[in-house]
C-alpha cells in the first residue's frame, strides 16, 4: 500500500528442524513478496508431517497446489500441520480441500493439525467438508 | 380494493406481516405455522430471540417439528440471510418436501445502516427465489417499534402483505428498487479517514495494515483476523476483477470500525456473495465468505465503480 510505505512479507521460517523442504521448481518466484526475496510460504516434511509455514493467499495458491501434489506421502493418513501458517485465504483453503480430495481418491485421509479457528469457520462456511472429508486436530505440541 | 388471494400462486410467496405487540404477532404466525404443518411442509422460523421464545412456547408440543433460528445469529449481517434460505430451499426441494419460512430481519434495535441493508435484502429475496421452487416466507414487521419508513418500506419490498382474511397483493411493491438501491452511493464518512491505494504487489501490506487498524481501535483478535481475511479477499477481487487496483479507507465511528474498499470495476449482479457458491465454482467465494464473517457488509456498484463497506461493531 503506497500510502503506508513498503512492508515486507513474513520473516523466513526457521529451518533447523526440517528434514526435507518441498520446493516448486516450475515457478519458484511466482509468489515471492515484493522486495523481500522470501517466499510467502514454505512446505516441508517433518517427522512424517507435511508442514505449511507462512502466508498462503490467492497468488500463491497455484504454487501450493503443485507443491502439495508433489509432496511424498504414503500410508493411510497424511498429516498437514498448519500450526505455523500465519494466514490462509479462501484460495488457500480450497487448495488444501482439493488436495484432500486427491488424497481421498487414493484412499488416503487428510488430518489437518493446528488450523486456526478462523480457518475452521471458513471451511464450514464454504462447505469445503463436502469437497473432501478432512479431520481437524489440535496443534502438534 | 385489492383481492385476497384464495390460493397462493406457485413460486415464491414473499409476504409482509405487520403487528403491534405479542398477541398480534402470534395471531399472525400461529395459523401460518399450523397450516404449513397440516400440509406436511417443513417450517423454519428465523426471529430475534424474544419472538422466537414466544412462538416456541405458544406452539407447545408442535414446536418440536419446527426449526428455530435466532435471526440475530444467522442474520446479524443481513447480506448473509439469503444463503440460509437458499440452503433450506435446496434441502427441502431435494427431499421433496414443501417449505414455509418466517423471517424477521428488520427488528427493533437494529441500527440505521442495518435497516437499510434489511431493505435491500428483502428486495433481493425476490430476485433470488422468484424463478425457483415454490415456497413461502412470512416477514413480520413491528409497527409499534420500528421507524415508519421501515414498515412502509416493507410494502415496497414484499409482493404480498398479510391480512386477517389472507394474503393480498401489495400495490406498492417495487421490485425495481433493488437495482436502484444497489447503484446508490453509501453515505460518506463524517469522521477522519485513513486511506491507502493498493495494487497487485500490495495485498500482504493491505491486510497487515487493516489488521493493525483493527487492533489499534481495540477489536478482539477474533474480529481482527476476520477483518484481515476480508481485506485480503476484497483487495484480491479489486486486483483480479476490479481493474487491478483499489483504494482502502478506514475510519472509526461512535460504535464501529469501518473498512471500505473501492475499485473501478462493476459488479453487475446484486446477489453477488449472497447465494451459497457451488463447490466447483471458482469465483464469488470471497464476498460470500466476507458476508459470513463480518458484522455488516454493504456492497454497492454501478458504472462508476464498486464499493464494499465492512462495518465491525465495537
Amino acid at each position: 500500500m503506497r500510502a503506508h510505505g513498503s512492508l515486507s512479507d513474513i520473516p523466513p521460517a526457521g529451518t533447523s528442524d526440517h528434514i526435507c523442504r518441498v520446493d516448486d521448481a516450475e515457478d519458484p518466484a511466482v509468489d515471492r513478496a515484493p522486495g523481500s526475496g522470501v517466499p510467502p510460504f514454505q512446505v516441508f516434511l517433518d517427522e512424517g508431517r507435511v508442514v505449511l509455514a507462512g502466508t498462503i493467499d490467492t497468488f500463491g495458491a497455484d504454487r501450493l497446489a503443485r507443491v502439495l501434489t508433489s509432496s511424498p506421502v504414503d500410508g493411510r493418513v497424511v498429516v498437514l500441520d498448519l500450526g505455523r501458517a500465519d494466514f490462509v485465504d479462501v484460495a488457500g483453503a480450497r487448495t488444501i480441500a482439493r488436495w484432500a480430495r486427491e488424497l481421498g481418491a487414493r484412499s488416503i485421509e487428510l488430518e489437518v493439525r493446528g488450523a486456526s479457528a478462523l480457518l475452521r469457520r471458513m471451511w464450514h462456511s464454504l462447505a469445503l467438508d463436502r469437497l473432501a472429508p478432512v479431520r481437524f486436530a489440535a496443534a502438534v505440541a | 380494493m385489492t383481492p385476497v388471494l384464495d390460493h397462493p400462486a406457485p413460486g415464491f410467496g414473499h409476504e409482509a406481516l405487520f403487528y403491534r405487540g405479542d398477541d398480534d404477532l402470534l395471531a399472525g404466525l400461529l395459523p401460518y405455522v399450523r397450516e404449513g404443518m397440516g400440509l406436511g411442509e417443513s417450517v423454519v422460523v428465523a426471529l430475534p430471540r424474544p419472538g422466537l421464545d414466544l412462538l416456541r412456547t405458544a406452539l407447545g408440543d408442535d414446536a418440536a417439528t419446527v426449526e428455530f433460528l435466532d435471526m440475530a445469529e444467522i442474520g446479524g449481517n443481513p447480506a448473509q440471510i439469503i444463503a440460509v434460505w437458499d440452503r433450506a430451499v435446496r434441502e427441502h426441494a431435494a427431499a421433496g418436501r414443501g417449505l414455509r419460512g418466517i423471517g424477521e430481519p428488520a427488528y427493533p434495535g437494529r441500527r440505521t445502516a442495518e435497516l437499510t441493508e434489511c431493505r435491500l435484502h428483502e428486495l433481493l429475496l425476490n430476485r433470488a427465489f422468484d424463478d425457483g421452487p415454490s415456497w413461502r416466507l412470512l416477514c413480520p414487521y413491528d409497527e409499534a417499534h420500528l421507524p415508519r419508513s421501515v414498515t412502509r418500506g416493507a410494502l415496497h419490498t414484499h409482493p404480498l402483505r398479510s391480512t386477517a382474511a389472507g394474503p393480498r397483493r401489495s400495490r406498492e411493491y417495487a421490485p425495481g428498487e433493488a437495482d436502484a438501491m444497489f447503484r446508490t452511493v453509501l453515505p460518506r464518512p463524517t469522521d477522519a479517514v485513513l486511506r491507502g491505494i493498493y495494487g497487485p504487489a500490495d495485498l500482504p501490506a493491505t491486510r497487515r495494515t487493516v489488521a493493525q487498524f483493527a487492533r489499534t481501535v481495540g477489536l478482539p483478535e477474533e474480529k481482527v483476523e476476520a477483518l484481515q481475511l476480508a481485506a485480503s479477499e476484497l483487495a484480491t477481487n479489486s486486483v483480479r476483477h476490479g481493474g487491478g487496483s483499489g483504494t482502502v479507507a478506514m475510519w472509526v465511528t461512535q460504535d464501529a470500525a469501518v473498512v471500505e474498499f473501492v475499485d473501478p470495476g462493476q459488479v453487475t449482479d446484486p446477489l453477488t456473495g449472497r447465494l451459497v457458491p457451488s463447490l466447483e465454482q471458482e469465483c464469488g467465494r470471497g464476498v460470500f465468505l466476507v458476508n459470513q464473517l463480518c458484522d455488516l457488509v454493504q456492497l454497492r456498484s454501478s458504472e462508476e465503480g464498486t464499493t464494499i463497506r465492512v462495518t465491525t461493531w465495537v
